[in-house]
């Protein structure tokens, strides 16, 4: 669950990146934010993650407000969402399946659950037979697939998908979108930053606009309002 | 700590990924203990001498010509007394007066002094610090049965003046070495996690805690400052075996410290100094880089 409350947002360099945006994301929904770069959507992904902070507001996600998160309690917030981002960010001297327990280990996996996880994360994304290569051998699809097994492998109740198909081809692209429904089918509340549109026209799914700051469109049945 | 296994291996495999790197800070680290190490190991055996010298250099304190036997009693309990006096002798005018005519080579002279003694009834004295020597020789003057002292205060002085110099400068050299290590440990580690920051990065953005960030960073640390101490020892067993060859074993007539009498202070000083350089100049550059960076994962 996430929620904005009157959250606005200016830089240091007095750059005004958010502007009044009150927005409530509920349980197990599937939400598509779209916008221009430098609407303001990065912002506010980097709210959510706690990486910055509003200026005024309050922004919930899944229970930690975050104006009272400690530094201490930080991690722990982050164990609660998976992130995929448009880059992959995969580890290149390490092979597919020790790229996704390695998300396990450092939040202190015993060996025993990485080895029984892993393997059937690998299979919900379609990589089950890839286990052995690295991420080199891989097609961007398949290396974001991966990046989707690490974000899912700790089994967050969020994921955050970044561009998630920025740096792919069209038909990878629905694969992976495909395989975001999915995921969202099973109760993880997603949430997918894009500037696709012919993905967000394709799905149908609740689409937030945001426009200089300020959230333009709220649409739950899907599309952007012309 | 179920995890620490895993951090440990991390910390090692980093060491060797970065192996150019690692072995220049060993290079540089090696030769800081080495430097450090030889100042103190010299240090140590100056002092050894000095104390050598301070036992030879006796103080003898005449006492009054008409002191009784429990005057000298009590002179000599005083004397014992004394924290600084490491050794007191007792030697009477009698026993003077022998030795003066066995020299002479004529017992005749004893015979004839015998009965109305020219000598004094005198204490042997040694210290244990040179540099309280005129403290306390104040001391024994203000014993009432003293009638006065034959002591080389200057060389006294002299010595624990050049132990103090040699003291501040070896400190100010160990002082500026261990920043120089710090300074080297630091920027290897910075380098290390720069080529590693994407990892960190996914490690921050799945939950990672800055310790268990931290921690392969810190063995990294530990392993160049514990290579770099084994290095250092092994140089200095040699250094050291070679240049007591050469004294023979002595510098002006004063035994010198044996590398066998001490190999272990010396291994345990490195292997601390060593190991503990690498930990603290690692979490030096680590908390400046997760204290700059924040909890960035999108780095």
């Amino acid at each position: 669950m996430i929620e904005f409350n009157g959250v606005h947002k200016v830089y240091d360099n007095g750059k005004k990146a958010l502007d009044d945006v009150n927005i409530r994301i509920e349980k197990g929904e599937f939400v598509f934010i779209v916008g221009k770069s430098g609407a303001g959507k990065s912002t506010f992904l980097k709210l959510i993650m706690h990486e910055e902070s509003p200026t005024v507001g309050e922004v919930i996600v899944n229970d930690f407000r975050l104006s009272k998160l400690r530094r201490r309690q930080e991690p722990m917030l982050r164990r609660t969402m998976g992130i995929v981002f448009q880059d992959f960010r995969l580890i290149q001297t390490m092979n597919v399946f020790d790229n996704v327990a390695f998300a396990m280990r450092v939040v202190g996996a015993k060996n025993r659950e990485i080895h029984k996880r892993v393997p059937y994360v690998l299979q919900l994304v379609g990589l089950q037979d890839k286990m052995k290569s690295y991420p080199k051998e891989l097609s961007g699809g398949e290396q974001q697939r991966v990046s989707l097994a690490r974000a899912l492998v700790n089994n967050p109740s969020l994921i955050i998908a970044d561009e998630p198909t920025g740096n792919i081809d069209p038909t990878m692209s629905m694969e992976i979108m495909q395989l975001l429904v999915e995921i969202n089918r099973l109760g993880t509340t997603v949430l997918v930053v894009t500037h696709a549109q012919a993905l967000v026209d394709a799905f149908q799914k609740r689409t937030i606009q945001i426009k200089d700051g300020r959230v333009e469109s709220d649409t739950p049945e899907g599309g952007v309002p012309a | 700590m179920r995890n620490f296994g895993y951090l440990l291996r991390e910390g090692f495999r980093s060491v060797w990924k970065n192996r150019l790197m690692a072995a220049a800070s060993i290079i540089v680290l090696t030769a800081c203990i080495l430097i450090t190490g030889l100042a103190a190991l010299v240090f140590i055996n100056v002092n050894y001498v000095f104390e050598q010298v301070a036992h030879q250099n006796v103080v003898v304190v005449w006492l009054q010509r008409d002191v009784t036997d429990a005057d000298i009693e009590a002179v000599g309990d005083e004397l014992n007394a004394m924290s600084n006096v490491s050794g007191v002798e007792f030697l009477s005018k009698e026993e003077i007066l022998d030795r003066y005519a066995k020299e002479m080579g004529s017992e005749e002279l004893y015979e004839a002094l015998k009965e109305d003694n020219p000598m004094q009834d005198s204490y042997i004295v040694t210290f244990y610090d040179l540099s309280l020597f005129e403290q306390t020789l104040d001391d024994i003057r203000d014993l009432p049965q003293t009638e006065s002292i034959e002591a080389q205060t200057k060389l006294a002085d002299q010595l624990s003046q050049l132990r103090n110099i040699l003291m501040i400068a070896g400190a100010v050299v160990v002082v500026l070495l261990v920043l120089v290590s710090l300074f080297i440990i630091s920027n290897t580690i910075k380098l290390t996690v720069y080529s590693r920051r994407l990892e960190i990065g996914i490690m921050k953005a799945v939950g990672a805690t800055n310790f268990f960030i931290r921690t392969p960073f810190v063995v990294e640390g530990a392993v160049i400052g514990l290579l770099s101490a084994l290095v250092a020892y092994l140089v200095t067993w040699l250094a050291y075996d070679r240049v007591m060859m050469l004294f023979g074993g002595e510098v002006i007539g004063m035994g010198l410290l044996s590398f066998q009498s001490m190999w272990w202070i010396v291994l345990l000083a490195y292997l601390a100094g060593g190991v503990l350089t690498g930990m603290v100049g690692s979490a030096i550059s680590m908390g400046r880089y997760l204290k700059d960076e924040g909890g960035d994962p999108t780095l």
